[in-house]
């Protein structure tokens, strides 16, 4: 059993989490529950829970604030938010996991069943870190970090640095201008969609290459795009050429 | 039975004698009532029957609804019905009336696009005699322009753009001229419009029957044109125009050959700055037309969360409450997609608007709360523009309440103002708010920002806003001139 605690403002959506918890995650014992920043952390240092759910929206402290405040975290953390466009964003590049409201049950069952598999590993410390800075930030540009997480461990890497992606099935290699390879079991759309504001395209169905490490374009077939730090060739997709090359203009 | 087509023929027989005795009516099946428009002969009312249901469209909003003549016997046998079709049965505000009322004359108020119900039974069986369908479409002016000195073609038309507003730019000219397309419906409407100098911001206001054969410009200046029947002010067609340059006027300076260099390089470094500030200015212009425009829609933070409030009422088994919670945000909603075409509503169906609204907040939060409305007030008739108090109410929740849960309390209070044909909406609750500078915040700024746009609309018409903070927090929005009596 892992022992987590429920934080949020509205007592309705701890009953609510509360309840789907019971019947959908058995693995998951539910020790204590809050509805303020303050009550909480008394709550994590009498109860030393495994994973805490947070709500980000509170009154006074918000999730945020509220992780910023303890000295070392010892849990998993898994956001609930009703809507919050730039905290969710920050999350996403920091790849910690979050719930939306109300709460799909599909997302969370396999978020406990990640927490699961990494519960005492610390797993979530670099990305929380990467995390903090991104809010501190306030918004998020080409030399923030976004953070990739393999198999072994979680790379923080600029976003300017990396030079393509390419995708098989439900993994995706990173290229980076140092020449490693990242591979991150996360499907390319899910990149696609977050680094598409960054000034990179996807210009095959495998392949999503950052705009500002293009050298040229070859017309040779319906096209190939020559990237620095890249010896191969990358193939445009006849049906995107088009919107390639107006974006590459 | 028989005595049902007995009181038929009595009252066919009774407006067959009013009909001859009244030869102003001329097809004699006008019904028996009378529908007249109420502003000063401007507005044009028609009626078409089918059997017993009388189709009556009316150019105006203001409309007065009368007995013909003395009723007699058949008057007392008869009770009439009458309401707002609000397109939803269960929610048409339903009066239910004797005919005394009518016989007297009552004077009703229809938005654009709104319908209004008479119904004339038997009082005893309750048989449907005659039905009245009183329709104010949206009447929306399509204008074509023209040069006074070559009217075969048009140089551009409202109707050719989607949206019916737009904008064209023309060669330098001293004068335009605009001609409207007659309707099929109703003839001989007035059309109001309002030019607007964007640079020096003079307006020019005026009123036209078909044609407008003059309307002056300056070349190198742009202009706002609103147009809008003059009976229904409600739905303005934009027009933004631009009139070029003379180009000789560029050859005056020729003569000064070494000015003339200095100012072709001092334009070349400043010509894209001053290109930005010509635009800037019109797209000022636009913005706050936006600004009226853009009507406040629910905020993302408030569906989801309610949302999520009704999620946890299934899943800890208050399935009867949950209904209920979904069925009055599906209300919301709907009210909500249904107000945002327009720039106006009611007073009646946005205080009813944030009773739910409110309802769904307490859910979460737990507050009391009311809505109180002076009596004298009649929520009905007043327009205010489309949610314009929601933001206040959900700051009032946000800042105000939500901290205080059990002990919160909010109240929405319209009363009439000191001052005649005025009236506010005082919006208080009996928090502190949390940070000093959400009273100036982003929520309410917005809320400002469209109160000074729409005040420039008017300038008979102001709306103020102010903030009380003696107890708790008033925010108190008064509406000068917004009451007709």
């Amino acid at each position: 059993m892992i022992r987590t605690i429920i934080i949020d403002d509205e007592e309705m959506n701890v009953n609510n989490l509360q309840a789907l918890l019971h019947q959908h995650c058995p693995e998951i014992e539910i020790i204590a529950t809050a509805q303020s920043a303050q009550e909480a952390r008394h709550l994590v240092k009498t109860f030393n829970p495994e994973v805490v759910f947070l709500d980000i929206e509170m009154p006074f402290e918000n999730g945020f604030d509220f992780l910023r405040s303890l000295d070392n975290l010892e849990f998993e953390v898994v956001f609930v938010t009703a809507y919050d466009v730039y905290g969710i964003k920050a999350i996403k590049f920091s790849a910690l996991d979050y719930l939306l409201k109300p709460i799909n049950v599909k997302e969370l069952k396999s978020a406990v069943q990640k927490i699961i598999s990494s519960v005492g590993k610390k797993k979530q410390h670099t990305r929380l870190a990467n995390l903090f800075s991104l809010l501190e930030d306030k918004h998020i540009d080409v030399r923030a970090k976004i953070a990739l997480p393999s198999l072994k461990e979680t790379y923080l890497v600029p976003i300017h640095e990396i030079v393509r992606c390419f995708s098989s099935n439900n993994y995706t290699t990173f290229f980076l201008t140092d020449g490693t390879e990242h591979l991150i079991s996360k499907p390319l759309y899910e990149y696609d969609e977050m680094l598409t504001p960054y000034g990179f395209i996807r210009c095959h169905q495998s392949h999503l290459i950052n705009k500002a490490h293009v050298t040229r374009i070859l017309n040779l077939d319906s096209g190939y795009l020559v990237l620095n730090y890249s010896e191969q060739h990358i193939p445009i997709a006849k049906q995107r050429k088009a919107a390639v090359v107006a974006a590459l203009k | 039975m028989k005595i049902n087509k007995f009181l038929l023929s009595l009252l066919f027989l009774f407006l067959y004698f009013q009909a001859v005795a009244a030869p102003q009516d001329l097809h004699g099946k006008s019904g028996i009532l009378r529908i007249e428009p109420q502003e000063h002969g401007a507005g044009q009312v028609k009626m078409v029957s089918d059997g017993n249901n009388f189709h009556v469209t009316t150019a105006g909003g203001f409309i007065k609804i009368q007995s013909k003549q003395s009723l007699g016997m058949s008057g007392s046998r008869l009770y009439v019905k009458r309401y707002f079709n609000l397109g939803d049965t269960v929610n048409a505000q339903q009066v239910t009336s004797g005919m005394d009322q009518v016989i007297q004359g009552i004077k009703i108020y229809l938005l654009p696009g709104q319908e209004y119900i008479i119904e004339i039974l038997q009082r005893e069986t309750n048989l449907l005699i005659f039905k009245y369908i009183i329709k104010r479409p949206i009447l929306i002016p399509k204008v074509s322009f023209f040069d006074p000195n070559s009217k075969s073609k048009s140089l551009w038309d409202t109707f050719s753009d989607k949206n019916m507003s737009g904008g064209f730019s023309l060669s330098a000219r001293n004068k335009i001229s605009l001609r409207v397309v007659e309707r099929s419906d109703f003839t001989d409407l007035s059309i109001d419009y309002n030019l607007r100098n964007l640079e020096t911001k003079e307006e020019l206001v005026g009123k036209f029957l078909h044609a407008l054969d003059e309307l002056p410009v300056e070349a190198n200046t742009s202009y706002r044109l609103l147009l809008s029947y003059s009976i229904q002010k409600e739905v303005p067609v934009v027009v933004y125009i631009k009139i070029k340059p003379y180009w000789y006027k560029s050859v005056i300076t020729y003569g000064l050959i070494g000015v003339v260099m200095v100012i072709i390089i001092l334009l070349f470094i400043t010509r894209n700055m001053s290109k930005l500030l010509g635009i800037s200015k019109d797209r000022q212009q636009r913005m706050e037309d936006a600004a009226i425009r853009l009507q406040s829609l629910l905020n993302p933070h408030f569906t989801f969360n309610a949302l999520s409030a009704i999620q946890g009422l299934i899943n800890t088994g208050r399935i009867e409450d949950a209904n209920f919670y979904l069925q009055e945000f599906s209300m919301l909603l709907r009210k909500t997609l249904a107000n945002s075409e327009s720039l106006f509503s009611n007073l009646g169906e946005e205080l009813e608007m944030m009773g739910i609204y409110m309802r769904l907040e307490a859910l979460r939060f737990n507050f009391t709360w009311s809505v109180l409305i002076d009596p004298e007030l009649r929520p009905a008739e007043i327009e205010i523009p489309t949610m314009i108090i929601q933001p206040v109410v959900e700051n009032a929740v946000k800042h105000g309440i939500a901290n205080l849960r059990e002990t919160g309390i909010l109240k929405i209070l319209c009363k009439q103002g000191e001052q005649d044909h005025t009236f506010a909406i005082i919006i208080e609750d009996n928090g502190v708010w949390q940070d000093a500078n959400t009273l100036s915040g982003y929520g309410l700024s917005l809320t400002r920002k469209r109160i000074d746009a729409i005040n420039k609309l008017d300038r008979t018409q102001l709306i103020e806003l102010e903030i009380k903070t003696d107890f708790g927090t008033q925010i108190i929005i008064t509406f000068h001139n917004w009451i007709n009596t």
